[in-house]
């Protein structure tokens, strides 16, 4: 069965799914085909992070359900499983530029930090069987892979930018004032070799930050 | 219609004792098979959980169209799922 078509207005989103936008492999970007303009890296950004968010949400709450009860642990697992992995997907897919763009290895990268996962999963949910997480610990942790997912984007970002030639970058925080710390400091060291970042989304739960490639 | 689980209990209960099966037996039976549907996954089952079959692409694809357009409706999808559980 084919999925539903997505309302036809001009989400960035839909260039995962490709109708009304083209990506540009050499420029690395998405393209309105109604306006030509290229869409921004904030943009697509944004958009991830929203979803990602909201899968965080989705699965703090599985995380509560399961530690009132209401679904059993390897329910939890089960859900979660797919959860994670469903964004997993999608956070590689807009990385690439498109579903049609993700390569065998890219799915099988996929498949591998998904395995990963699935393990530390499976001792979350033995740690709620065993009851030693609260309802506010066990959200907690939940959403933290959500989290992860949204890592995942930038990892095959910088693999693309680097494939490139792309060989410096710096950070960049939503510049508001729920910016942490640690984050603050990493946007003042400024332009660095890309490799020497860690990941949006790996520095601590709910980061925002950004890459900035520069040639 | 969907069966209750005691329902369910009581009915391949029954069948197995009319095949001639002891109610210990039974009893054992149905006890490892509920075990085994809340045990938590084995490394062979997370290395199965982990493979990407197109079906998985395919579901991945309206998870980001539905997560992207339509929030509310993937958050009412898995809390039914949850509830489905919980029932």
């Amino acid at each position: 069965m084919q999925p539903p078509r997505p309302p036809a207005r001009p989400q960035p989103g839909a260039a995962v799914r490709l109708p009304g936008y083209s990506y540009d492999p050499r420029t690395h970007a998405y393209r309105n085909l109604a306006t030509g303009r290229f869409l921004s890296r904030e943009a697509i950004t944004d958009l991830l992070r929203d979803v990602a968010d909201g899968a965080g949400n989705r699965l703090a709450a599985l995380g509560r359900s399961a530690v009132r009860g209401e679904i059993t642990p390897r329910k939890f697992y089960e859900l979660m499983q797919r959860e994670v992995k469903y964004a997993y997907n999608a956070a590689a897919a807009l990385a690439a530029g498109g579903w049609d763009r993700l390569t065998q290895g890219n799915w099988g990268r996929n498949g591998f930090l998904l395995k990963t996962q699935y393990g530390y999963l499976r001792d979350f949910a033995a740690d709620i069987a065993a009851g030693k997480l609260t309802e506010a610990q066990a959200a907690a942790r939940a959403s933290t892979y959500g989290d992860s997912a949204y890592s995942r984007y930038w990892e095959l970002d910088r693999q693309k930018q680097e494939t490139a030639g792309v060989t410096m970058a710096r950070w960049q925080t939503a510049g508001d004032d729920k910016v942490c710390v640690e984050c603050q400091a990493l946007e003042r060291q400024g332009a660095r070799p890309i490799r020497v970042w860690p990941l949006p989304g790996q520095v601590h739960p709910g980061c925002r930050c950004d890459l900035v490639y520069e040639t | 219609m969907e069966l209750s689980v005691n329902e369910s209990r009581r009915r391949a209960y029954r069948a197995a004792i009319m095949a001639g099966c002891s109610p210990a037996d039974v009893e054992d039976a149905l006890n490892d098979a509920a075990e085994a549907g809340q045990a938590l996954p084995t490394e062979t089952e997370i290395a199965e959980d982990a493979e990407i079959t197109d079906l998985d692409k395919e579901r991945s694809r309206l998870w980001w169209i539905t997560a992207e357009f339509v929030p509310d409706g993937y958050n009412r999808l898995l809390y039914a799922e949850v509830e489905r559980a919980a029932a």
